[in-house]
């Protein structure tokens, strides 16, 4: 690699690359990499894991929430009566003359009412919370209010006189 | 575990076998030590680059197909970590508009005088190959650290054997140059 083996300036340059690029690793061994490379495998496992719980989960709401909605009974007194069919008056289109009163109508006859059950079944013997009353805050008065006058300052306005006017203007 | 081949140790090693894997390691940290050194000039960083080297090679053995030499293979991987960790440093540097790197320079010994002057002469010529453009110092060191020859050089490099020598020989006229001029 040395060209001129005896120039003082070629020594210095391999002495100064000697020294950058010489030496060996301190702290290492195969052992030590074999356990390094364990641990990272390990601890990159719960990452893995926690990223598919949180997938799973995810995906399980959102079928959740895609499913057709199951009406149970929650122990209601009284069940809410299916409303009544809805007819939208507005001018059909032409590609669907009768078509959307129809269908709004058939759909909410289809749709099963809720049936009655007994009172309360689901929450009997459980603890029932106590709400606290609440004091209703100080009603805001208008008449507590005192309005300050409102001051509007005097505004001199000098009277027009004829001789502020330019002999130009009054030329004119 | 002397006399077994690389590529023994190689087969060994993929198989399961931990001593095999430590022969590796014991046999090449050296050479891939320095080819992190010759991209990062930084011992810390180049030994940190050497672990991480040998991680990958543990976790990648059975890709490793033997098309080249284990040190190339290894040395290429150090090198590409390398330039990573280097670009990593340089856009922390843009960032936080950090000092370079500081050169590493050999301590004074005995004799002050004569240290301080032999240590500024050796500061001045370090100095010089930190300043050569990238491509030519990169070379220089790879091939000064003495582990590859011009062609795993290439290789790892990925450009040809020729341009290998070019560069080497380049590099040093410029030195020489550089350092002749100053000593006017």
């Amino acid at each position: 690699m040395n060209i001129e083996e005896n120039d003082p300036v070629d020594r210095a340059i391999d002495e100064a690359l000697a020294s950058m690029v010489g030496g060996e690793p301190r702290r290492l061994s195969g052992a030590s990499i074999r356990q390094a490379a364990g641990e990272s495998r390990r601890s990159s496992l719960p990452m893995w894991l926690a990223a598919a719980a949180g997938l799973i989960v995810a995906l399980a709401l959102a079928l959740k929430g895609h499913a057709p909605v199951l009406e149970t009974s929650v122990g209601v007194a009284q069940a809410v009566p299916s409303p009544a069919p809805v007819e939208v008056r507005s001018t059909p289109s032409p590609e669907s003359t009768q078509a959307l009163p129809t269908t709004l109508a058939l759909a909410a006859a289809s749709r099963p009412s809720v049936v009655p059950t007994t009172t309360e079944p689901v929450y009997e013997g459980l603890p029932r919370l106590a709400i606290a009353s609440i004091d209703l805050p100080e009603p805001l008065r208008p008449a507590r209010i005192d309005a300050d006058p409102l001051q509007v300052p005097r505004i001199e306005i000098a009277p027009l006189a004829v001789s502020s006017l330019s002999n130009e203007q009054e030329h004119k | 575990m002397e006399r077994v081949t690389d590529e023994e140790l190689v087969r060994l090693a993929q198989n399961g076998d931990p001593a095999a894997f430590d022969e590796i390691v014991e046999r090449h940290k050296g050479a891939v030590f320095r080819a992190a050194l010759s991209a990062l000039r930084n011992r810390e960083d180049a030994e940190d680059v050497t672990q991480e080297t040998f991680i990958t090679a543990y976790r990648k053995l059975d890709t490793f197909r033997g098309e080249s030499r284990l040190r190339t293979w290894l040395s290429r991987i150090a090198w590409n970590r390398s330039m990573d960790h280097r670009r990593r440093a340089r856009f922390r540097r843009f960032l936080h508009l950090d000092a370079p790197d500081a050169v590493e320079l050999p301590s004074l010994t005995a004799d002050p005088e004569r240290a301080t002057l032999a240590a500024s002469a050796h500061a001045r010529v370090r100095r010089e190959i930190d300043r050569l453009p990238e491509n030519l110092r990169d070379t220089l060191l790879l091939a000064s650290a003495g582990d590859l020859d011009y062609a795993s050089i290439a290789e790892m490099l990925d450009v040809r054997e020729g341009t290998v020598k070019s560069r080497v020989f380049e590099a040093r006229a410029l030195l020489r140059s550089t350092l002749k001029d100053a000593a006017r």
